[in-house]
């Protein structure tokens, strides 16, 4: 090594603190940074994963190749995986329940195929010659169709066409089912009939799950036997798909030159599109857009924070070192070798940093995905076993380190500029406060009376190195800005997600479509029987339509409905009917006699006058309508379009309120919801009720207040699967788990991304604070040599903190508020101004501030404080 | 009047078989007005003295008592206080807070202090030093010479019962240096100053009332030169 590379050792050696704390800077950036490049990674994995487990394990499909022409494929040596599969064609099932699905689709797979089409068996083995079959276990579940394994089938396989069609025409897997055929004038016109062409005989050895590859529109279940190829003679037409062992982008073309060569032309060619997407050969579509967006934004918020960091210790490390480079100068240093000399810093840390950041944020990834699994499994549906795992690929990781190499060089390339210009003056001068100023260090005499001298020290101390306080403040302002926003849009994510959860009042929803009442409340019955039911609430709704005169909507509603233009457009109706218990439960918490509401002479009902919705990305909420109790609605069940008398129903209000029974989802602002009793709806016209063609209600509902909410929704499921109508159940507490995981797995994620990117923040403060304090070595020991107290130095030291922090949330705290209300405004004009700040978090960033800059300095300056007045006077001038 | 009383300073550094001895048992008195010169080779444990006597270095044992009291019996805040109020110290580079100007490194120990300067006595403090016209400066405006008169006039302002010298002219030239040495002598006869000046120039030394010769941490000769 060169004398000025030992230089740069050495000097670093020296300073171990300054070396130690930059270090990890990079340290945490690279491995912020390798984190999001392998969550992307990862991310694609599990896009190729799924991809593969819809469609399965292959690039290029190609139909209708004869025989004689598969090696062309074979020898082509850029697909080491060639594989074939032949549809041996369709037979009819005598009673499939899915009338969209009458046939079994035979299809021969080769050895290969088994790993490319993921073929999941439940029971049995894999067929091993053309005589054996395996069956989809959709076939019994979907269509009601049963064999076992060891079943011997005879089918009579032909193909789907339609009358009158020419010879050679099929209708392929991808056709749907065309229905029966259909004749009109004579002439045919739509459908399909299938033509038997040959029986065979299969035996039955095992049943797979439905694979992701036989859609849902397919007319027929997969029957997957062996291919065997000593049987097909040379013009025998199989399918060929293609594995390619390296994706080139000339894929597309040499697949089509190979089929031409084959005597197959182009359009016989489809593709595995999904699975060339996140393989990277073919464009990237919206998820994978979405997600490298985000990705991109927080490489640029990472890069920031770390530009900052790191160009401020190499700001720091060459301003100290003034005299020396200017030494170096003197002695006929050329400016490349004092450049030379900062870049070799860089390299020596970026050398040691790169590699253990990278380990270190792989490592970090990796484990926060699989704890996160647990809670990922929730809300997501992958149809891949693993999930979205850790996947680190080769390029992920030159990303990563191409990124941090390109931090660390941008943030030298200055200070080593700075460093190139230093003259052997500067070091004989040894002082870098030439240019100071009496103006620039003056304070007014405020600063004085108000914090006393040690106030108006510290002050000018900052003012002093005007650049260094810059760029602490800047780093502080950047942690604050960072940590605020980020809080501010967690907060919106949860506020929308928790809007639409509270919603809900109850635990669980039994709902009961096209089921006798009668029936239904047996089962009802048989629900409130059952432990851990607290609560329950059996619904009958009806409903119809009411046109508003504006003197009867709230200010909010009326300027909802001129701005949307609905003057006119009648309001929709919900009337509520609940079982007597409940309703009488219900009136009485509302301080009210629920006889009042049985009169069918004199009918009433309960307005619920709340509503809250979403306006343009805003939740709104408040009162829907301006009336009083006493006043009277008229609820119509037709148009008068339409057509004939109106038919419908006047209701008197007895209550007004904001309090919705248990059942009643929150309500839109164009919607009436009002609760009656079971008398008063019974007189209600059949228009307004909800009413089957046999004469049964067409939705029922039930609610429940459960402690168990898990265990009762399986147990309701088993006691409503013998109902004659419909039913569901709806667990409300499962919702709203994978709804809160959800935000959790994105809470931990952007949580530990801020305090990441704080910790690259408090490093950069942590460095020029302390450096900056050892700098005034000599200064603090001779303000105690002329006899400074303890105290007043701390009170000093504390000022000097209290203005870093003061200016930091200065600049800080507006331009948070401003990024937030533009985050707020963003693609929206405002209507209802509901901005709400993260005050909290703007109570804690504001402490932060205090604490680290007040932690920094009294760490630095405690060993200072300590620190023997004669050798801090001796040490060198810096 | 007795002002500075010394018993028995030893100071050493390190221990074992690195240990050094600065001072070996240094005992010695000086009267209020006595102006001291310390002489010695370098390495002999000159400063270690001066810096012990102005109270900002610590003995390893020993007394020193100024005027009559015993400075290493205060707690840390009472001798910061101590110094401040009573000993002046005056380095060979200076030592001026940068972001202070001139008169406010003058007046330093008094605004530590929560005191105003006396503005008669400052006005006639700063034509004493010849510095009136650069008061609003700042230390990196001023030549080196204008800069150590700063630190006697700092040094001087709150008329100390001591003021102690390091080699106040090391880093001067003749002109500068003879300029210095008359404002301390001025200070000493005419304020009746207590001064104690470390030096290697025999011109300098010769003009004060008694030198103290120090050689490995003994003083090896105590010469009165006048009384």
């Amino acid at each position: 090594m060169n004398v000025i590379g030992r230089f740069a050792l050495r000097s670093m050696r020296g300073n171990r603190k300054w070396t130690a704390v930059t270090l990890i800077g990079i340290i945490i950036s690279t491995a912020m940074l390798s984190a999001v490049s392998t969550f992307c990674a990862s991310f694609s994995e599990l896009m190729r994963s799924e991809a593969i487990a819809d469609n399965g394990n292959w690039h290029a499909m190609v139909q209708g190749v004869p025989m004689r022409n598969v090696p062309v494929f074979k020898e082509a040596g850029f697909a080491p995986e060639v594989t074939l599969h032949r549809d041996v064609g369709y037979a009819l099932l005598a009673d499939s329940k899915n009338k969209n699905k009458p046939y079994l689709a035979v299809r021969q797979f080769d050895e290969n195929s088994g790993k490319n089409f993921p073929v999941e068996l439940m029971e049995g083995r894999m067929p091993q010659n053309d005589g054996e079959l395996v069956l989809s276990q959709h076939l019994e579940a979907n269509g009601g169709v049963k064999y076992e394994v060891g079943d011997t089938l005879t089918l009579n396989i032909g193909k789907r066409t339609y009358p009158e069609a020419p010879a050679d025409f099929t209708f392929g897997l991808y056709d749907s089912y065309q229905g029966e055929p259909f004749y009109e004038d004579g002439k045919y016109a739509w459908g399909e009939i299938f033509v038997p062409e040959q029986t065979l005989t299969y035996t039955v050895v095992g049943i797979f799950k439905r694979p992701g590859f036989e859609s849902t529109w397919w007319p027929g279940y997969m029957a997957v036997t062996r291919l065997d190829e000593k049987t097909l003679g040379p013009d025998d037409a199989v399918t060929v798909t293609l594995l390619a062992g390296k994706l080139r982008h000339s894929f597309y073309e040499d697949v089509i030159t190979l089929s031409n060569s084959a005597g197959v032309d182009h359009t016989n060619i489809s593709y595995n599109k999904d699975l060339l997407r996140y393989s990277g050969v073919m464009a990237s579509d919206s998820t994978q857009n979405m997600i490298y967006g985000f990705a991109a934004v927080f490489i640029v918020i990472i890069m920031i924070a770390s530009v900052s960091l790191i160009y401020n210790a190499f700001a720091i490390s060459v301003s100290e070192r003034v005299s020396q480079l200017g030494m170096l100068a003197s002695v006929g240093a050329t400016r490349r070798q004092k450049r030379w000399s900062i870049y070799f810093e860089g390299f020596l840390l970026g050398f040691a940093g790169i590699p253990l950041g990278l380990v270190a944020g792989i490592a970090g990834i990796g484990i926060t995905l699989s704890a996160l699994r647990p809670l990922m499994e929730s809300f997501s549906n992958f149809a891949s076993e693993e999930g979205l795992s850790l996947h680190v690929s080769f390029p992920s990781v030159v990303v990563a380190a191409v990124l941090a190499a390109l931090t660390i060089f941008v943030s030298v390339w200055v200070p080593a500029r700075r460093a190139s210009k230093i003259m052997p003056i500067d070091a004989i001068r040894q002082s870098k406060e030439v240019k100071l100023t009496r103006k620039a260090v003056k304070t007014s005499r405020l600063t004085r009376a108000l914090f006393g001298f040690e106030g108006e020290i510290a002050l000018k101390n900052l003012k002093r190195s005007r650049k260094k306080y810059r760029a602490t403040v800047l780093s502080l302002t950047i942690s604050l800005v960072l940590f605020l926003t980020v809080s501010y849009y967690a907060q919106e994510m949860t506020r929308v997600s928790s809007a639409v959860e509270t919603g809900y009042n109850f635990d669980l929803a039994v709902s009961y479509t096209n089921v006798p009442g009668a029936e239904a409340g047996e089962v009802n019955e048989k629900i409130a029987a059952l432990e851990g039911v607290t609560e329950l609430a059996a619904v009958e709704s009806g409903e119809s339509l009411f046109f508003p005169e504006s003197a009867q909507l709230s200010d909010l509603v009326r300027r909802l409905v001129s701005s949307a233009g609905r003057e006119g457009v009648p309001f929709g109706v919900m009337l509520y009917c609940f079982d007597d218990a409940s309703f009488d439960h219900y009136v009485r918490s509302l301080g009210a006699d629920p006889g009042e509401y049985r009169d069918t002479g004199h009918p009433r009902m309960i307005l619920i006058n709340y509503a809250q919705d979403f306006f343009e990305g805003k939740r709104t909420a408040g009162k829907i309508f301006d009336l009083k109790p006493g006043d009277s609605l008229r609820f119509s069940s037709n148009l008068p379009v339409e057509g004939g008398a109106e038919t419908g129903v006047e209701l008197e209000v007895g209550l007004l309120t904001n309090q919705r029974p248990m059942g009643v989802v929150n309500s839109s602002f164009y919607n009436v919801s009002a609760v009656i009793s079971r008398k008063v709806f019974d007189s209600l016209p059949d228009g307004m009720k909800h009413i089957d063609s046999d004469g049964n209600p067409s939705y029922q509902q039930l609610f429940l207040s459960a402690e168990n909410a898990d265990t009762l929704e399986t147990q309701i499921q088993e006691m409503t699967r013998g109902v004659s109508g419909r039913t569901y159940v709806f667990n409300v507490a499962a919702q709203a788990r994978s709804e809160r995981n959800m935000m959790l797995v994105l809470g931990i994620f952007i949580y530990g991304f801020i305090v990441l990117i704080s910790l690259i923040c408090i490093a950069n403060i942590f460095n020029t604070i302390t450096t900056n304090i050892a700098l005034r070595r000599r200064e603090f020991a001779m303000l105690r040599s002329v006899g400074m107290t303890p105290g007043s130095f701390n009170r000093m030291i504390r000022f000097e903190s209290v203005f870093y922090g003061l200016k930091a949330l200065l600049y800080g705290l507006p331009i948070s508020i401003a990024v937030s209300l533009l985050l707020y405004n963003i693609g929206s004009d405002v209507f209802e101004f509901d901005l709400s700040l993260p005050w909290a978090s703007y109570g804690v960033a504001v402490a932060l501030i205090f604490i680290i800059v007040g932690a920094t300095m009294l760490y630095s300056s405690a060993k200072i404080k300590k620190e023997n007045i004669i050798d801090a006077l001796k040490a060198e001038i810096m | 009047m007795e002002i500075l009383r010394v018993e028995n300073l030893t100071k050493t550094y390190g221990s074992g078989e690195a240990e050094v001895r600065a001072l070996d048992n240094v005992s010695f008195t000086v009267e209020k007005g006595e102006f001291i010169a310390i002489m010695g080779p370098s390495g002999s444990g000159k400063s270690t003295l001066l810096h012990i006597l102005g109270g900002v270095d610590r003995p390893t044992s020993g007394k020193v008592f100024i005027e009559g009291t015993d400075i290493y019996t205060l707690d840390e805040t009472k001798l910061a206080i101590f110094r401040r109020r009573q000993i002046g110290l005056i380095y060979q580079f200076y030592n001026l807070i940068p972001v202070l100007d001139l008169e406010e490194n003058i007046t330093l120990p008094l605004l530590l202090d929560q005191r105003r300067a006396d503005k008669r006595q400052l006005t006639e403090l700063l034509s004493t030093l010849n510095l009136t016209d650069r008061a609003r400066h700042l230390p990196n405006q001023l030549s080196g010479g204008q800069q150590q008169r700063v630190s006697i006039g700092r040094a001087l302002v709150n008329n100390p019962a001591l003021m102690l010298a390091d080699e106040p002219t090391g880093n001067l030239d003749s002109a500068n240096s003879a300029d210095i040495l008359r404002l301390l002598r001025l200070s000493n006869q005419e304020y009746n100053q207590t001064l104690i000046l470390i030096t290697h120039d025999q011109n300098i030394a010769l003009q004060a009332d008694r030198i103290l010769f120090i050689e490995d941490g003994h003083i090896a000769k105590d010469e009165v030169i006048r009384k």
